[in-house]
């Protein structure tokens, strides 16, 4: 009995080892985040233009914005995944795809600057538009930042600051503006 | 009890035959006086050195019963024909098969010197709907560090996860408990007894336990013919679920013993005071099953635990980013209140733990036991954060660790005035994270290999002072395959320090093999003073040391839950303890008061801390960086206990403690220190009724690290700083719980036991330092549970 015990043992532990060990010495497999935005795109149109010129926000570099002074544009926001760059993925299909997830909101420091839904927006399941096209107007000419969010979930998608959102912040960029 | 085997008796023979001898006990050859020696309705008795005669045999063979107090009876069978002398070996140091300690099973405690107390299964009766950290909290001196209501970690004397040693019957659980809202995978009803050591010195147990031992035991019953068991059922009103489990014992006479038990557990959402914790339902189904053998000279047992739970995260714990953190601290509500609900959604986790081991022992007469031990663990871990697209169901962090273990030890106790334990642990551990879950792995792939060797005794001094002293090798080789971005490679420095460790180039991502060795002396010392009338005086001056882990070693990124980075360091050592502790007891004063007082000093060289070194800028907006830091620090506290029986049927008990953490090279307080808090209790107890009273108080915690700060918002067109203030703890708050208890029979004595019991009775809205969910909601209301327990 006593003995048996003893090999028993003895076999379950040499058997453990051989498991453990049979796994060898393989490397992991790189992760590459999946779902990361590594790119914001701000597609800046100036009212009755067909130019369109594009501002990027990556965390290496953040191209300045310079628009005219009482003036009118379309900007439409992109959401790339550029990890890699021989396979950049558009996250901006992701979002208009769960729409009703997802919001999009600015916020500027810049006097006289205005946004509203452009006609051409993304519209959610309760008629709101969720900012992926917005409609602005320039005043004076002056400088400051344009902050723009994406928010996850949030709890209302009606308000004037980031705090009547709630949610979560996917996304917080800031981009330079001067109003010329 | 004693059964007589009849022989029959010729009248043809001779019967003048004379056996003499000595009944011994086998366990350390010591003469019995007193023992009882029965045959055919006649019975001798041993004299004072254990010797005995027997006349007016006859030369057939006889079956002789041999008795002892407090030892099993023995049946042996003599052919007089043959034997005129004989010694009868009696075992007098019988117990259960699980006895791993150095101190005898007529001892309380498990250690000679450390300040230790335990759980009855009564006790943990009162807590089968919810977890092993809750009943713990009866203890003073233990904490819990939660997330939320069902994630509950014990903390001792401040410390707790990769600091405490958790025992799942006898095996070291390794279940990720570095994390620190990692709850133990185990289930509180799977256990007879709990026992929580609030020192560093149980050298047989780890050498890590630098915060504190928690021994969780199930002992088989054995050596009697019996059945017997309980089903419990248990229902709540706050989280409107409920919990039913059920063991079933068997005993054999022969020695056979075997034991199955399961619980099944079911919760919805929480309630706070005011409003629904969206998101806080949680899942167990847990089973455990034991066989085993024992008799005179060897036993052995196999175990078996399978636990698997679904917690749900606080959905509005959840956050993206500073901005977010900000909303949840100025919002006196979570964002997020939903209606009631059972489901259970992202965040959650899910955690499944397997335990199997098979335990043997044999005993050497005139010199002790030998125990052997081997133990698999198998434990996965997933993680579910709030993600989009293809990957809103896959988990964020998806960790399978898997143990094994082989242990053996040696206890000389065949001289109780000096016993002796040695031991060897050898253990290899595997980690493997999942890569599909499409984020950068939080610890990474890992494989740890351990040994431990221990010396630890027991001597008496003379009948009042019984001395310890241990000491304990540990070599640990962690020998890891991680990924580290390049950019963070270099700008943590390491590409001058461990250029060495670049195994494999991927793109913007180096493979490292950081292969790490510690070794580890322990050591301890104590001593245990009895006097005057159940009082006694503990002293134990312990030395321990710890390996870094995985994550305060790894860790390079985005913590979810706590919206912070976390960052940790390649180069730390292993900390150092040097803890001293006393205990004062005294058991009978004027035979109506009972008080306890232990204070201890605690010096950690090398202290591993986590504390906010700046903010980091992303694309999701800013995060705080929070990065792990070597320090020294001074843990120094004191738990008291009172107890006075106020008449025969009231006792009024409190217990006091107090933590003063400091970290000395930085000058300032350490964080996460349990606040001040008392605990008292008045039970009134007659026949079959049981009513308790219970008040916990917790102070405001004052001493805690300045760790706010700032933050920029655009508000009405400007940009405005905010402060950001997560450091200073919430406010005390005091709460009340009523329980009552009636016993009655239906088949046998007090074999039904109805219980109520009404937990924050008076629906007081709080929130608690040791709450990581703090910042976002109140801790949980009123709660009534309905507890119905039929033993059988």
């Amino acid at each position: 009995m006593k003995t048996k015990t003893y090999q028993l043992l003895l076999i379950l532990f040499t058997i453990s080892i051989f498991i453990s060990c049979s796994s060898d010495d393989d490397a992991p497999m790189e992760v590459n985040e999946e779902e990361t935005i590594t790119t914001v795109i701000l597609s800046v149109t100036e009212s009755g233009s067909t130019t369109t010129e594009l501002f990027n926000w990556t965390e290496s570099s953040q191209d300045p914005i310079t628009l005219k002074a009482n003036t009118n544009y379309n900007i439409k926001i992109k959401f790339l995944d550029a990890s890699n760059p021989d396979d950049v993925d558009d996250i901006t299909q992701e979002v208009i795809t769960e729409k009703d997830e997802h919001f999009i909101f600015y916020q500027t420091t810049v006097s006289g600057l205005t946004f509203d839904n452009a006609s051409d927006d993304t519209i959610d399941s309760n008629d709101i538009g969720i900012n992926i096209s917005t409609d602005w107007s320039t005043g004076d000419t002056t400088a400051g930042t344009l902050k723009a969010f994406l928010i996850h979930e949030p709890t209302s998608k009606t308000g004037n600051t980031r705090d009547d959102f709630g949610g979560e912040t996917d996304i917080e960029v800031d981009f330079n503006v001067a109003i010329q | 009890m004693v059964f007589l085997l009849s022989v029959t008796l010729s009248s043809a023979q001779q019967c003048d035959k004379i056996l003499t001898g000595k009944v011994i006990d086998f366990h350390d050859g010591v003469p019995l006086k007193g023992a009882t020696i029965t045959f055919n309705n006649q019975t001798t008795v041993t004299d004072i050195n254990g010797n005995y005669t027997i006349n007016e045999l006859c030369a057939v063979s006889y079956a002789f019963t041999v008795s002892h107090v407090d030892c099993n009876s023995q049946v042996f069978t003599i052919d007089m024909s043959k034997i005129i002398s004989k010694d009868f070996y009696l075992e007098h140091h019988y117990t259960d098969l699980d006895q791993v300690n150095v101190d005898g099973p007529f001892q309380k405690k498990t250690t000679n010197s450390q300040a230790e107390e335990k759980l009855s299964r009564k006790q943990l009766d009162q807590y089968s709907n919810l977890s092993i950290g809750d009943a713990l909290k009866e203890i003073s001196g233990v904490n819990s560090l939660t997330s939320g209501n069902a994630i509950v970690k014990p903390v001792i004397q401040g410390l707790h996860s990769s600091r405490i040693i958790i025992l799942n019957n006898g095996v070291r659980q390794e279940d990720q408990e570095w994390g620190e809202e990692h709850a133990p995978n185990l289930d509180i009803n799977a256990f007879n007894e709990v026992r929580v050591i609030k020192g560093a010195g149980s050298l047989q147990y780890g050498g890590n336990a630098i915060g504190g031992v928690i021994i969780a035991e199930n002992k088989l019953t054995s050596l009697r013919d019996t059945i017997f068991g309980n089903t419990q059922l248990a229902a709540s009103t706050n989280g409107r679920g409920g919990s039913v489990n059920t063991a079933l014992n068997l005993g054999f006479k022969k020695g056979w013993g075997a034991k199955i038990q399961g619980t099944l557990k079911h919760f919805g959402d929480n309630e706070a005071p005011d409003y629904m914790l969206s998101n806080t339902g949680h899942r167990e189904q847990s089973f455990s099953t034991a066989f085993g053998y024992n008799n005179f000279l060897y036993g052995f047992e196999g175990y078996y635990s399978f636990y698997n739970a679904t917690q749900g995260i606080l959905r509005s714990s959840h956050i993206g980013n500073v901005g977010d953190l900000v909303r949840a601290i100025n919002s006196n509500e979570p964002l997020i209140i939903n209606d009631f609900t059972y489901d259970i959604n992202a965040p959650k986790q899910e955690t499944q733990h397997h335990l199997a081991k098979v335990k043997f022992y044999n005993r050497f007469k005139n010199l002790g036991r030998l125990n052997l031990q081997y133990s698999f663990q198998y434990n996965n871990r997933k993680e579910f954060d709030i993600r989009r697209g293809d990957d809103r169901d896959k988990p964020s962090l998806d960790l399978e660790l898997s143990t094994h273990s082989l242990e053996s030890n040696f206890l000389f106790d065949s001289n109780d005035n000096f016993k002796k334990n040695v031991g060897v642990q050898v253990s290899y551990q595997e980690n493997i994270p999942n890569p599909d879950t499409g984020v950068r792995r939080l610890i990474p792939d890992y494989k740890k290999s351990s040994i431990g060797a221990f010396a630890i005794t027991e001597f008496k001094i003379n009948d009042q002072i019984t001395a310890d002293a241990g000491i304990r090798y540990d070599f640990v080789n962690i020998d890891a395959k991680k990924f580290y971005k390049k950019d963070f490679w270099d700008e943590r420095g390491y590409d001058t320090n461990f250029s060495n460790l670049i195994i494999g180039d991927f793109g913007d991502q180096w493979l490292t093999n950081p292969d790490f060795e510690y070794n580890n002396i322990s050591a301890s010392a104590g001593i245990n003073y009895t006097y005057s009338n159940q009082n006694s005086l503990l002293f134990n001056i312990s030395y321990v040391n710890r390996a870094p882990n995985p994550v305060e070693l790894f860790s390079d990124g985005l913590h979810h839950s706590a919206a912070i980075i976390e960052l940790g360091d390649l180069s730390f050592d292993q900390e150092s303890a040097l803890k001293v502790s006393l205990t004062s007891e005294h058991n009978n004063i004027f035979g109506i008061v009972s008080l306890k007082v232990a204070p201890y000093l605690s010096s950690i060289d090398n202290f591993i801390l986590l504390e906010p070194t700046g903010l980091d800028f992303t694309i999701r907006g800013s995060f705080p960086v929070w990065e792990y830091r070597q320090t020294n620090a001074l843990l120094a506290g004191v738990d008291v206990d009172f107890g006075v029986d106020i008449t025969k049927e009231i006792q009024f008990n409190t217990g006091f403690s107090y933590i003063y953490g400091q970290d000395t090279t930085a000058d300032e307080a350490l964080i996460n220190m349990p606040a001040p808090n008392v605990r008292s209790q008045f039970v009134y107890q007659k026949e079959h009724w049981n009513v308790k009273l219970t008040n916990t108080s917790v102070l405001k915690q004052s001493r805690y690290p300045n760790n706010d700060f700032e933050t920029s918002f655009i508000q009405n067109n400007t940009t405005v700083t905010r402060l950001v203030e997560i450091s200073e703890p919430p406010s005390a708050y005091t709460l009340f719980d009523l329980s009552g208890s009636y016993s009655f029979g239906i088949w046998n004595p007090k074999d039904l036991t109805i219980m109520a019991s009404i937990t924050n009775l008076f629906d007081t809205s709080y929130r608690d330092y040791l709450n990581r969910q703090r910042f976002y909601a109140d801790n949980i209301g009123r709660n009534i549970t309905l507890n119905i327990n039929y033993k059988f």
